[in-house]
């Protein structure tokens, strides 16, 4: 049988549309399924619409414009586009499951570019769970998608996602309570190691310091912030924390019905995982990375990752590497090789933008608070309503890793199948067990990566019943 | 509370439990119900209130119903005229709920 698409790619962000580019110049027939309403991903969401209000949203800042191009691009490149397509499973040889407006569906191709992105890292802080507690990335969602924010919120948290959306609340002329800045340390040899590499990308670094020097000038800003607490009853009513470094912290108040938090990004592994390609731990980012080559092409046959789906990179670097990921695939498939010229300008501005990275991600580390909860009450599996006691219980129990956790406290067994904590459970677990964090697995996961209703795959068996008999 | 910089698109109307909320024409339902102070979505026995998190699909926190589906994400989907939404109640006391 002829698969329906020579190549299926997950995700309509940077990576993904970059990617189809590149397949279709090779006159490869090519499907985007992306879970939003629209291209773009997160950082380009919602372009279409905002480039018709270009003058009213000029807050959205440069970069943001960039990604017009690409987005033009795209849509002109003949890929057949679905969206609101939820992919939930990963079969071999290569054929999709994916939901799309309600019905379960069956597609096959002779490659799958997963071009699933990044989503922020889990802020485990006492109180993160109530609502009007939400991410730096959702606050900026609603200004890209909806042009609406909050006034009198308060930032908590670190990274350039961090600096970037409070420079666009300013320039929104949104009013900010307060601004408590968790990272920037230039304390550790790493960090400082870092700094060469990173220095040949004086732009980038430019602008990094005039985004932080007018948020200091602009709003309350507070640095070295630690022991954060979320307060409220039926939802945050304040934040509570300590800044400032040895003798001279103090501790402070804000009160506020709005909470940003942001620790940096991962990768969005639960579909290649559930896949069944292997993953490593990365030590620098903390987080797990599907194994990959330079070209993207993962441990199974004919699944390749293009973006921060890999690992993460930022958006520059997303672009290219789908545009490599592409011609990769187009040659596997066809023999065609795609210009050099264009391949190694592509691989010339990934390494620019990797350049900066691994400063970065050591200048930006997450809070060790956020790693490893110590507050007893801290919600740390968000589904299941589970605390950091119930959990640590559950470990002392003689728990050996998160699959046997599973059955004692239920912990990552809720819808977002553990987006939300399996990365603070593999810390808890390693931390009891005083073993190095890549030597505790993740949760092992399975299909569907989604939440499927039983008429959905009970449409999707007689679909595929109809199609066999 | 949320509010918009500028009017995007047409207007239209939507209920959240019964109560009529402005929206317009292609908003996130979460942006809509954030827009009018509706932080807590769901409301869960072993969870308590939650509301939207990430905006982005992965968190579940901003589970709506929706017209007759149960547990829809607010985030993922967008507002239409006319259109019926409820606090998702989730009493199982787990995090599933049954969808069908
Ligand atoms: S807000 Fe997280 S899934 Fe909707």
């Amino acid at each position: 049988m002829t698969p329906d698409y020579d190549v299926i790619i997950v995700g309509a962000g940077p990576a993904g549309m970059a990617s189809a580019i590149t397949a279709r110049q090779s006159n490869l027939s090519v499907l985007v399924l992306d879970d939003q309403p629209d291209h773009g991903g997160q950082v380009w969401r919602n372009i279409r619409q905002n480039q018709q209000h270009h003058q009213m949203r000029a807050f959205l800042g440069k970069d943001y414009w960039k990604g017009h191009q690409l987005t033009k691009d795209f849509l002109n490149s003949g890929s057949d586009i679905t969206h609101q397509a939820v992919v939930w499973q990963i079969s071999h040889p290569l054929s999709l499951s994916v939901t799309i407006a309600g019905i379960a569906q069956s597609l096959t191709a002779r490659a799958i570019i997963l071009a699933t992105g990044a989503y922020e890292r889990p802020v485990p802080l006492p109180g993160w769970h109530l609502p009007g507690v939400m991410t730096v990335g959702a606050a900026q969602t609603l200004l890209k998608a909806s042009s609406s924010g909050a006034d009198g919120a308060v930032f908590v948290g670190t990274g350039p996602l961090f600096y970037l959306t409070i420079t666009q609340y300013l320039d929104a002329g949104f009013s900010i309570a307060g601004v408590c800045d968790t990272g920037a340390r230039l304390n550790s040899l790493s960090t400082l190691a870092a700094l060469p590499l990173a220095l040949t990308q004086p732009n980038m670094l430019r602008k990094g310091l005039s985004w932080l020097r007018r948020i200091k000038a602009e709003t309350p800003y507070y640095a070295h912030v630690s022991d954060i607490r979320l307060e409220g009853k039926e939802q945050v009513e304040a934040v509570a924390f300590a800044y400032g470094k040895g003798k001279t912290k103090e501790n402070m108040h804000i009160p506020s019905s709005h909470v940003f938090l942001h620790q940096g990004v991962i990768p969005n592994v639960n579909l290649s995982m559930a896949s069944g390609l292997a993953h490593q731990w990365h030590h620098r980012q903390m987080c797990w990375h599907p194994v990959c080559d330079r070209h993207g092409a993962s441990s199974v046959e004919g699944i390749y990752i293009a973006g921060d789906a890999g690992g993460i990179a930022g958006a520059g670097a997303a672009v290219a590497s789908g545009h490599i990921t592409g011609a990769a695939v187009a040659k596997a498939l066809t023999r065609a090789t795609s210009p050099k010229r264009a391949l190694w300008q592509h691989r010339i501005k990934r390494l620019h933008h990797r350049a900066l990275r691994p400063f970065l991600d050591q200048f930006y580390a997450p809070l060790p608070e956020t790693l490893i909860p110590r507050d007893e009450n801290t919600i740390i599996c968000r589904c299941e309503g589970l605390t950091q006691a119930e959990v640590t219980t559950a470990i002392g129990m003689g728990v050996a890793g998160p699959n046997q956790l599973k059955a004692y406290c239920r912990a990552g067994m809720g819808r977002c199948q553990g987006r939300m904590c399996g990365l603070t459970v593999q810390a808890l677990l390693a931390d009891h067990h005083k073993t190095p964090i890549q030597d505790m697995p993740y949760y092992r996961l399975r299909p569907p990566v989604r939440p499927v209703t039983i008429a959905e795959l009970a449409a999707l068996h007689q679909a595929d019943h109809d199609i066999s008999g | 509370m949320f509010r918009q910089l500028d009017t995007p698109s047409s207007e239209i109307t939507i209920f959240w439990e019964d109560r009529p909320l402005s929206a317009y024409q292609g908003e996130l339902v979460a942006a809509v119900l954030l827009r009018h102070g509706i932080h807590s979505t769901h409301h869960g026995q072993s969870t308590g209130s939650r509301g939207p998190y990430c905006m982005m699909g992965v968190c579940f926190d901003c589970l709506v119903d929706v017209d007759n589906q149960k547990a829809i994400q607010a985030c993922q989907i967008i507002a239409n005229d006319g259109m019926r939404l409820n606090r998702h109640m989730n009493m199982a006391g787990t995090g599933h709920t049954h969808d069908a």
